[in-house]
């Protein structure tokens, strides 16, 4: 280190200064373009959606009528949209702990040693790979009344004999969506919560059988407590993406019968695109931003303190 | 890689778990051997009840009358260009910022990678109308550029994250050779750092292509015109007229999903680490 300061300092200052910008116009130089492209597609677009959830907005976008909160106290008063809301937070709870649960054993069973290990990690990949709507429409061919897999396995198992219209009855269609959701994460879940395990030191794993901790203790006052920034990631990643997530539903159910699975993200997409009440839509945007940023601010937090030294 | 050393003496706990992970394994990959099945059905055996796992004659057929049947080259193509050039244009905006991010020390340097890891939280949904809007007075409805500049945004916190990370790793005496040598700051990126850190813009280009590849909310309010629609889509709008042609649909999907399945084999372990990025340390 010492050296090379030196050797840096003895060369000729003014030919050096000439040559190169300063570390700080260079930096703006090398930032400029990542940050354009961030302030038209993401900075730009909020601030307008924030902008038209405050005026009657028609289908082309243009601004009508200011209308001050009014969009936000019709989403209060609209049963479709509390009801919508009220949904997002159970499907992404529900699916964001029970894919972290399975995930966390799924991940601790691969990276410890057993025939097929290899087999299995690649396995994995496959639905990771697999886009939402192909997972979306191949569980619709599973949920098919006549011909389908689901009902066939049902009545294998000989839950009931019935004909089961999977997506035409909420109260089977939303947790069938569940599990998908599910279903869906723990790939990419598993896998992420690995490469945390593969990161805590064997030397930690020896010292604690040195201990006399096996079995269960071992995962829980060595593993857990060594894994929690990774869990604290994945669960956070995994809030915000259940929470967006649109192809599942879109591609199963278009979030009905008659809005009876609509989740926040479907009902704004059928607001703003099918009924043409932009200004609404944007309201509902403007509400989801409100609650992802709750979910950034913790988020950043973990982030900042265990990475970011 | 270090393997957790198993606890001899609960030998029922493990064969138990081990039950148990196959199980969920087989749980998460029969959908796959339900497609497989499908896509290798003929008409008449899809309204076959029980359904049938080996159809009488393999259509293996289907993987060449798919291609009649959807317009999947279309598809297919638009497909390609759209996670290509969204990846490419990911590439050339975010490999500078990473190494930047990694090399570089300036005031706002802290602002800025906290804006990245806040942006990464952002939902494509809140977006859309605004983007929308904004395609729509550009006159971009209906063009490849719409979901190109909108995935190679939806992709830069993520690839900006991964590749600062990736650039940090590399050993301080690249930087001082070139300095030494005087070479100017994008040389030595283009000509010094960029070759060392191939793996890891490899695995970040990947994860840009692939997030572009599989998107369908932007794709399916951008772009309605039939002959631009990329698979996602395309494969979408299949379903729902008079009778879905199932086998041909499990067909066109196996094809859509074979080169990000390959894409993943081969940055696997880097693309995972990568996601957790730092949190992995």
């Amino acid at each position: 280190m010492t050296q090379t300061a030196v050797s840096i300092d003895a060369r000729p200052p003014a030919r050096a200064q000439r040559r190169r910008l300063s570390e700080g116009a260079a930096a703006i130089l090398f930032l400029a373009p990542s940050t354009l492209l961030a302030a038209t597609f993401i900075l730009y677009p909020i601030l307008n959606t924030f902008a038209m959830s405050l005026f009657r907005v028609d289908q082309f976008g243009r601004f009508k009528a200011f209308r001050g909160l009014a969009n936000y106290l019709g989403l209060a008063t609209d049963p479709n949209f509390t009801a919508a809301l009220w949904r997002t937070v159970v499907w992404t709870a529900a699916v964001v702990i029970v894919t972290t649960v399975i995930s966390l054993f799924l991940a601790v069973m691969l990276n410890g040693r057993f025939r097929g290990r290899a087999l299995a990690r690649g396995l994995l990949l496959l639905p990771w790979a697999t886009g939402l709507v192909i997972v979306g429409l191949l569980w619709r061919w599973m949920a098919q009344p006549d011909f389908g897999a689901l009902g066939h396995l049902v009545t294998t198992l000989h839950i009931t004999d019935q004909r089961l219209e999977w997506l035409a009855k909420p109260n089977l269609a939303f947790p069938l969506m569940v599990w998908i959701a599910i279903w869906a994460s723990i790939p990419p879940t598993t896998l992420m919560l690995l490469a945390g395990l593969q990161s805590i030191e064997r030397d930690l794993y020896e010292a604690a059988a040195l201990d006399g901790a096996r079995g269960f203790v071992v995962f829980r006052d060595f593993t857990l407590p060594l894994l929690r920034p990774v869990l604290a990631v994945s669960i956070l990643l995994n809030v915000v993406f259940v929470f967006n997530s649109f192809p599942i539903i879109w591609t199963m159910t278009e979030g009905g019968p008659a809005g009876a699975t609509d989740t926040l993200v479907t009902y704004l997409y059928k607001l703003g695109f099918k009924l043409y009440n932009v200004g609404s839509a944007a309201a509902v945007a403007i509400v989801i931003f409100l609650i992802l940023l709750a979910f950034a601010i913790v988020h950043t937090r973990l982030m900042w303190r265990n990475v970011l030294r | 890689m270090n393997d957790a050393p198993y606890d001899a003496g609960s030998r029922l706990m493990r064969l138990a778990s081990l039950a148990l992970l196959w199980i969920i394994l087989v749980v998460i990959l029969f959908p796959f051997a339900e497609m497989i099945s499908t896509s290798l059905k003929s008409q008449p055996d899809l309204a076959l009840y029980p359904p049938v796992w080996f159809p009488s004659i393999p259509q293996l057929g289907n993987f060449i009358e798919v291609w009649s049947q959807v317009p999947l080259a279309t598809y297919l193509k638009n497909s390609v260009i759209i996670a290509g050039g969204s990846m490419v244009l990911n590439g050339i905006v975010a490999i500078p910022a990473g190494f930047a991010l990694a090399r570089f020390r300036f005031p706002g340097r802290q602002s800025f990678l906290y804006a990245v890891v806040a942006t990464q939280m952002f939902s494509p949904v809140v977006l859309l109308l605004a983007t929308f809007r904004m395609m729509f007075s550009f006159g971009l409805l209906n063009t490849y550029w719409s979901v190109i500049f909108v995935n190679a945004t939806t992709a830069l916190p993520f690839t900006i994250w991964m590749l600062t990370a990736y650039f940090s790793t590399i050993p301080r005496e690249i930087e001082e050779a070139a300095i030494l040598d005087n070479t100017g700051r994008w040389r030595m990126l283009v000509d010094h750092f960029v070759p060392i850190a191939m793996p890891g813009i490899i695995t970040a280009m990947t994860f840009a292509f692939v997030i572009a590849w599989n998107e369908f909310l932007f794709a399916v309010t951008f772009i309605t015109d039939q002959d631009l629609r990329p698979l996602t889509t395309g494969i979408y709008t299949f379903v729902g007229r008079t009778q879905t042609l199932w086998q041909f649909l499990m067909a066109a999907s196996i094809i859509s999903i074979i080169p990000v399945f390959l894409g993943f084999l081969l940055v696997q372990r880097r693309l995972v680490s990568g996601l957790a990025a730092g949190a992995v340390k």
